[in-house]
This record gives C-alpha cells, sequence and structure tokens, in this order.
C-alpha cells in the first residue's frame, strides 16, 4: 500500500538529486577566477549594514503565524470533507457551511480588528 | 447542477439525526456571540448587522411555530428566537451606539433565552409523560440529555447572567470593558452547558479546551495589569498540561477499549478482554486532568493566583461556572464510564476531597487578600462537592448537582461584594481595608457576612442545605470519616468567614472611607443572588426536587 | 524484513535521531530545524502505519505552522540565537524522567494489543475519517470551529494594542471611578482600522 506513494519519492529523489548535481557540476566544472567585484553582493543586493545575529524579529510575524495556524486547521478539515461530500449530500454541505460561517465571521472579525494590517 | 450532485447520496451512509431539541438552550448564546462580534467591528453601522440578523431570527421563528408535527409543539423556541430577533434592532437603537451596553443587555437577553429553552427542553423533551426524567441521547449517542446536563445548564447560564450586570460596571472602572468579553463569556456558557451534556470523550475534551480557552483570554483581560497576565500565563500552561494529560488519559482509554462513547466504555471495561492495567493507567490520568480543572488538592496550586488576578468579575465566573460544568463531567465519566473500576477511583477521589477540604480551610486562614481567601474556599468546597461523586450513587449524584447550585450563588454573591468594595477602595481589598465598612455601608457588609455564612454553611442559607444533601449522601454510602473530615473543614472555614464578618462589623476603620458606589447594575446583580441564596436556604424544595430528579443518567 | 520493513526502520530512524539532537543540539536555532524534521518524521511515520490523512495533517499543522511559530518566537524574543550555554545542568534528571515515560509508554502499549504483531498494516481510510467526523461527530465538530473562533479573538485580543494604550505595565490594579465614564466616548469605538497599531513588548522591527 506504500507504493501509492512512490510517485511522491520519486519526485523527492529527483528534486534533490537536481538541486545537488547542478551544484556539485557548476563547482567541478565551471571557471574559478575570483576577484573582489565578483565576491560582492549580487545586483541590487546590499551589503549588510550590521551584525544579523541578534537583531528580533516584530511581533507582527508571530501574529501572522498564529491566525495562520488557526486557518490552516480549518482547511485541513476541507480534505476528508471533499472526499465525503458525494456520500453526505446536503447534510454535508450544511456541516460545512457552518463550519465556515462561524470562522468567516472570525475572519471579518479580525479584519475589523486590523489583525491583517501592518502598520 | 450542485443540486444533482448532492442528490446522489448514497443511502448506505449513515446521517444522524439533527435532534434540534438536544442543543436548542445552546442556539441563542453561540449566534448572540457571533452577532456581537459582527457588532463590534461594524462601528457605526451597527443596524446592518441587527436587521438581518433580526430577519433571519424572525423567520426562523415563524417557521419553527409552523412547523411543529402536532401543532404548538415549537411554539416556545419558536417565540424565543422571535423576540430575539425584534429584540437585536431594538437594542441597537436604545443603546445608541454604545456598544458595551448593546453587548450586555444582548448577552443577557440570550442568557435568558437559554434558560428558557432549558426549561422548555425539560418540560416537554425529557419529561413527556409525568414527571420523572427520560434521558435522551441524541447526535450520534455523542451528547445526553440527562439530569446532569439539565442541571448544569442551570446552573452555568445561571451564573453567566449574574456576572453580567455583576461585570459591567467594573470592567468600565478598570479600562477593559473590551467587546470581546461578552462573546467570549458566551463561548465559555456554551462550552461548560456543552460539557455537561458531552457523552463520549471527543465531545467532552473539545467542550473543555473551549471553555478554558475562553477563560484563559477573560483571565488576561487586564492587559496593563501584572496580576492579571500572570494568571492568564499561569492559567493557560497549567490547563494546557492538564489538557494534555487528560487527553493522553482518554487515548490510554480508547486503546483499552476500542471505544470513545461513555456508556460503551463502561460495558467495555468489565470485560475480561479487556486489559485493566491500561484502564486504571488512563483513569489515573484523567483523574488528574479533571482534578486540575476542578482544582481538587494537590492538583490546586494554579488557583489562588489566577483567582487573584484574574479580573473580580471573570474570577466570580470561574468559581461558579467552571466548577459546576467540570463537576458535571467528572460525574458523568466516573458513573457512567468506569462503574467497574470503582474499587480504584472510589478511594483515591476520597482521599483528594479529604485532602482538598482541609488544606483550602487551612490556608485560607493566614491570607490577607479577599479575593485568595475565597479562592481558597473555592478549593475547599470542591473538596465538598466530591464527597457526592466518592458516594457514587444516585443520591449522591444529586447531592453534588445540588451543592454546585447553593455554592455558586453564594461565591457570585461574594464576589460580588468584592466588586463593590472593590470600587470603593479603588483597588484591591485586603482584610485590613474591611474594618469599619458594618458601620460606613452596612448593606453591603450585612450581604457579604450572609454570602460568607452560606460558603461556611450556616442554617437558613443556601451553603447550609447544599452541605446537608452531600454529608447525608457521604454518611449513607458508608464515607463516615469523610463526612467528618468535611465538618472540621467547615469548622475551621467558619472560623475565617466569620473572622472577615468580625472585621466589618467590630472593628474601627483607621481612616475616614467614602460611602460604596455599588452600580446600578451591581446593585441589581448583588441583590438577586443574595436573594437567591436566601431562596434557596429556605425553600429548598422545588429545585432540591429537581435535583433528585436529576439523579437519572443516560447510561 | 519486507520493504515495508525497511522503510518503516529509515523513518523511525531519521525521527529519532532528530528527536536525539533537538535536545543536544547548542544551538538554538538548530534545534528548532531539527524539531521541524522531527515533526515531518512523524508525518513519515503515520504514513508507513497507512495513515495518509493523519500524515498529511502532520505535516500542513505541526510542520506548517506549528514549527514556523517555534522559529517565529525565537527570533522574536530575546531568545539567544547563536551557540551559547543553552544547558540548564539537569541532563541527568531529564533523562531519567524520559526513560520512565518511556517505559510506563512502552509497558502500556504493547500488552494493550495482546503481544500479537499485526503484520498487516490497515490504517483509516480518508474516507472513513469523514464519515466519523462528518457523519458521527458533528455536533463537537461544528464546537470546534468556535474553539478556534476563541483563539482567534484570543490571539488578537492578547496581543495587539489598542489605540491610546501605553506600554507599561501597572503593579497594582487600578480602579477608577466610573461615574464620569457614561460620558466618555465609548472605548470600543478607539479600536479599529484608523488606530496606530503599535506592537507588543519593546523591540521588534529594525
Amino acid at each position: 500500500m506504500l507504493s501509492e506513494y512512490l510517485p511522491i519519492l520519486l519526485l523527492f529523489v529527483i528534486a534533490s538529486a537536481f538541486a545537488v548535481g547542478s551544484l556539485v557540476v557548476s563547482s567541478l566544472v565551471g571557471p574559478r577566477a575570483p576577484n573582489p567585484t565578483k565576491l560582492a553582493a549580487y545586483e541590487s543586493g546590499n551589503e549588510p549594514l550590521a551584525d544579523v545575529k541578534g537583531t528580533r524579529f516584530s511581533v507582527k510575524f508571530y501574529m501572522v503565524a498564529m491566525l495562520f495556524l488557526i486557518f490552516d486547521i480549518e482547511a485541513v478539515f476541507l480534505y476528508p470533507w471533499a472526499v465525503v461530500l458525494r456520500e453526505l449530500g446536503w447534510f454535508g454541505l450544511v456541516n460545512m457551511t457552518v463550519f465556515v460561517l462561524v470562522l468567516g465571521v472570525a475572519f471579518v472579525y479580525e479584519i475589523g480588528r486590523g489583525g491583517l494590517e501592518w502598520d | 447542477m450542485l443540486a444533482t450532485f448532492l442528490a446522489q447520496t448514497a443511502a448506505t451512509t449513515p446521517i444522524p439525526d439533527v435532534a434540534w431539541s438536544s442543543f436548542a438552550p445552546e442556539l441563542p448564546p453561540t449566534i448572540t456571540a457571533l452577532v456581537l462580534l459582527l457588532v463590534a467591528v461594524a462601528r457605526r453601522r451597527q443596524l446592518l448587522v441587527a436587521v438581518p440578523t433580526a430577519l433571519l431570527a424572525v423567520a426562523a421563528g415563524v417557521w419553527l411555530i409552523a412547523s411543529g408535527e402536532t401543532p404548538g409543539a415549537l411554539v416556545v423556541p419558536g417565540a424565543v428566537a422571535i423576540v430575539l430577533g425584534i429584540l437585536a434592532p431594538a437594542l441597537v437603537v436604545a443603546t445608541r451606539g454604545r456598544t458595551s451596553l448593546l453587548a450586555a443587555w444582548a448577552a443577557a437577553a440570550s442568557l435568558v433565552a437559554a434558560l428558557v429553552l432549558t426549561v422548555w427542553q425539560y418540560l416537554t423533551v425529557l419529561t413527556p409523560d409525568g414527571p420523572t426524567l427520560v434521558p435522551q441521547l441524541a447526535m450520534a449517542d455523542a451528547i445526553a440529555n440527562d439530569g446532569i446536563a439539565v442541571f448544569t445548564r442551570l446552573v452555568v447560564y445561571l451564573s453567566a447572567l449574574l456576572v453580567i450586570p455583576l461585570g459591567y460596571g467594573y470592567l468600565q472602572d478598570r479600562r477593559i470593558n473590551r467587546a470581546e468579553v461578552e462573546p467570549l463569556l458566551l463561548l465559555a456558557v456554551v462550552g461548560m452547558a456543552a460539557l455537561g451534556s458531552a457523552n463520549d470523550l471527543i465531545t467532552l475534551f473539545i467542550a473543555l479546551e473551549l471553555l478554558s480557552l475562553a477563560l484563559y483570554v477573560l483571565a488576561g483581560l487586564a492587559r496593563r495589569d501584572r496580576r492579571s497576565q500572570e494568571a492568564s500565563l499561569k492559567y493557560f500552561v497549567t490547563g494546557s498540561v492538564a489538557s494534555a494529560i487528560l487527553l493522553f488519559g482518554m487515548a490510554l482509554i480508547y486503546v483499552a477499549t476500542g471505544t470513545v462513547t461513555l456508556p460503551e466504555i463502561g460495558a467495555a471495561v468489565g470485560l475480561v478482554t479487556t486489559p485493566r492495567f491500561v484502564a486504571a493507567i488512563g483513569l489515573a490520568l484523567i483523574t488528574v486532568g479533571i482534578g486540575f480543572k476542578v482544582a481538587l488538592a494537590p492538583f490546586h496550586l494554579w488557583t489562588p493566583d489566577v483567582y487573584q488576578g484574574a479580573p473580580t468579575n471573570v474570577t466570580a465566573f470561574m468559581a461558579a461556572g467552571t466548577k459546576a460544568a467540570g463537576f458535571a463531567a467528572a460525574l458523568r465519566l466516573y458513573l457512567v464510564a468506569f462503574p467497574d473500576l470503582e474499587a480504584l477511583w472510589v478511594p483515591v477521589l476520597a482521599v483528594l476531597a479529604a485532602l482538598t477540604m482541609l488544606y483550602g480551610a487551612f490556608l485560607a486562614v493566614v491570607q490577607h487578600d479577599v479575593k485568595r481567601i475565597l479562592a481558597y474556599s473555592a478549593i475547599s468546597h470542591a473538596g465538598f462537592a466530591t464527597i457526592g461523586l466518592v458516594a457514587n450513587s444516585d443520591a449522591g449524584l444529586s447531592a453534588t448537582l445540588w451543592y454546585l447550585l447553593t455554592y455558586a450563588v453564594s461565591t457570585l454573591t461574594a464576589f460580588g461584594c468584592v466588586i463593590v468594595l472593590e470600587r470603593r477602595r479603588r483597588g484591591e481589598v485586603t482584610l485590613a481595608d474591611l474594618r469599619g465598612v458594618g458601620r460606613s455601608a452596612p448593606a453591603i457588609a450585612g450581604i457579604l457576612a450572609f454570602a460568607l455564612l452560606s460558603l461556611a454553611g450556616i442554617p437558613i442559607t443556601a451553603g447550609y442545605v447544599g452541605k446537608l444533601v452531600v454529608f447525608e449522601a457521604g454518611i449513607e454510602a458508608g464515607f463516615t470519616w469523610l463526612v467528618l473530615v468535611g465538618v472540621l473543614a467547615s469548622v475551621v472555614a467558619a472560623f475565617f468567614y466569620l473572622r472577615i464578618a468580625g472585621m466589618m462589623f467590630l472593628e474601627d476603620s483607621p481612616e475616614p472611607v467614602e460611602g460604596p458606589y455599588p452600580s446600578f447594575g451591581l446593585s441589581v446583580g448583588v441583590t438577586v443572588s443574595a436573594a437567591l441564596v436566601l431562596y434557596l436556604g429556605i425553600q429548598p424544595e422545588l429545585l432540591l426536587r429537581l435535583a433528585t430528579d436529576a439523579g437519572v443518567l443516560a447510561r | 524484513m519486507t520493504a515495508h520493513d525497511l522503510v518503516f526502520v529509515i523513518v523511525g530512524l531519521v525521527t529519532a535521531v532528530s528527536a536525539i539532537l533537538v535536545v543536544t543540539s547548542r544551538h538554538l536555532m538548530h534545534a528548532a530545524l531539527y524539531l521541524a524534521l522531527t515533526l515531518t518524521g512523524i508525518g513519515g511515520v503515520f504514513l508507513v502505519l497507512g495513515a495518509g490523512f493523519i500524515a498529511l495533517v502532520q505535516v500542513v499543522v505541526y510542520v506548517g505552522a506549528v514549527a514556523v511559530l517555534f522559529l517565529f518566537g525565537l527570533m522574536l524574543t530575546r531568545a539567544p540565537i547563536g551557540r551559547e550555554a543553552l544547558d540548564s545542568q539537569n541532563r541527568g534528571l531529564g533523562l531519567a524522567v524520559a526513560g520512565a515515560l518511556f517505559v510506563l509508554l512502552a509497558a502500556l502499549i504493547i500488552p494493550a494489543f495482546g503481544g500479537e504483531s499485526t503484520a498487516e498494516v490497515t490504517g483509516p481510510t480518508i474516507e472513513a475519517i469523514g464519515i466519523a467526523i462528518f457523519a458521527d461527530w458533528v455536533l463537537p465538530f461544528e464546537v470546534l470551529s468556535m474553539l478556534l473562533l476563541a483563539a482567534l479573538i484570543g490571539a488578537i485580543l492578547l496581543a495587539r494594542r489598542e489605540a491610546g494604550e501605553s506600554g507599561t505595565e501597572a503593579e497594582v490594579t487600578r480602579i477608577e471611578m466610573g461615574e464620569a465614564l457614561a460620558d466618555e466616548p465609548d472605548r470600543h469605538e478607539a479600536v479599529g482600522t484608523s488606530a496606530p497599531a503599535g506592537e507588543l513588548g519593546a523591540g521588534g522591527g529594525r
């Protein structure tokens, strides 16, 4: 029964082989003649002004992550629902409608309270 | 196209029968909570939310009245829906954009509706012929409507209804009257009511989490008050650990019995094929988890800090409501799911009850903060309520339910008086601050003393009848030693309750104090709850009979 | 040993090793990333045991959201990012507790299945889970939406600063008299899109 997931495994293997392979091949084959200009930050990149270590993220990221977690859990329930909707018919549709409506209120509340605004 | 797709329902799918009446009382608070959240963010456009709500509610009410199988069967729920629907825009207009006032009135109205529907459910659905209660299982056995469910609904809805007027002015004074208070309170109440009727482990756990989560937030409502933040964090961390332990115990019970429905667990636990060791460990973990939630010693350590730090109205609600709901869940769990393991849990709970009663009573004596004293008193009372559970009989079940009601009204009265005194002191109230209150504010001092007498269990108060019934059940079940411990704890407790009363009436205040400032809501709330304490103390027959009838379990 | 067993052993080893690295790693950020790997590994174990949906939930919720929450939590607090002395000198005690827990769990779970070795792994199908959630446990499912709603209210209520709120905390409870308050504009009105929303606590941003 695990063979169902074989294509996914294959995809993983190919993807990582491609990533590792490209790096290895380019380092083996590519010419190397470093000079300071070549090693500088690429294109529009800037040299970092200060050490990144020790600076902290804004708490807003955390808010967004928490809100994401809540709606993530909501989304998880949609998978089994989609599978059995044909079996459950109207009953299933009404179920999920109520669930989504309650979280819809949550969403409206979140917007109204400025939960999605950055500043 | 959608309709044709949905019409293809396979005939084999077991779609449960949605018995609306089984959770009808929970619907008004739930819907009100959602509408209030929308109103809170609607700002000047509140009517835009209220009018559609009203139309939907009135339509639902008319449909309910018209659709009953026999004419008039659903008149009460229909009428409730119509009244609430009309109230929605009326309140918006009457409160003129003062959202917190609107929220308080709407929440109170929905709780009254919930109480009306509970009584309707009891009278028509659960007692179809004659006074005997016929327990009903509904929603694929997820909920059981029996005595515990009805009584718990009454207690928690009543507590929440009393807490709203008690807290309204207080929250304003502390500048924490956020629009989210009432929705969270209503969600917590729905969780408590659902906990009282949960008949399987999944429903039980989700209901418990709903009420806990709402209370974690409410405890931390005063965001600029370090005590409140501490209370919220402590409650959250210890509560989450307790939930995890409880969930682990439930998982082990499922491993042992292969089912999550309580009556089926009860049937499976006795079988020889069930690994008793696994079931016993599961039971132990569940006991720890429930012990945390209802604050039994030695799992009570969070209680004093949380009760002291949380806003006083939230504390009152936690003490009255959470205890009732938690014990309802405990009663159903132990009496329905684990009757075959009684040799294990009865002695353990008896010891815990004795420990809790004594610990709460003795530690209350050395406290100085009034809220903290009441917190230790709450711990002690959890021990008394456990006596009925330990008795492991129908009489014990009724006794615990009844005790929780008497404790709820007594503690609400006491905390209401504390709120009045906090307003007067403009800050927290310590024991020393109570000196001379009896002279400067005799009414409030008198009511507080009365509530304390009820908590101590002195005759003509509700608390006396509560203790009497619980002790009776304990002695009948052969737990004379436990009852003796209870009497000892009562005596110790009476000492500090009387000390507070003595402080208020016999000692003089060192500095002149202003008179109390009870707001309108506070006066109403305190008066009504004090009247209930007196009523239940003098005329307990009606509700006591209900509690006795409630000793019928859906097994 | 079948191919199935082999996969199980590999996934289990990866999970166990990364779990050990979570607690032994001296670099806090690395520990968090190892935690993400452990959670993914547990998802793999679920998959091997035939519980495809649970594996999906594990990856979507735990790796996708909870682990990220951990990382954000590390990055926005004063938690030391980098190699620093994190050892609380309680290794022995921790080992003893973990060992005791392992023995207890093993002693509980192995006899619960009567010592029989389940050769055929048949996890619940996603249809069975769907029917269980949407037919048998509809009511808890709907209550769950309210649970999530309460969680969301809590997140917004506790983490967002209101307009006009100072960042300082009061040590004592102050209750101001309410008589004058009736004329004050309603506090709910002050909150909303127009309010300048600061962030909680000092620091943050650059």
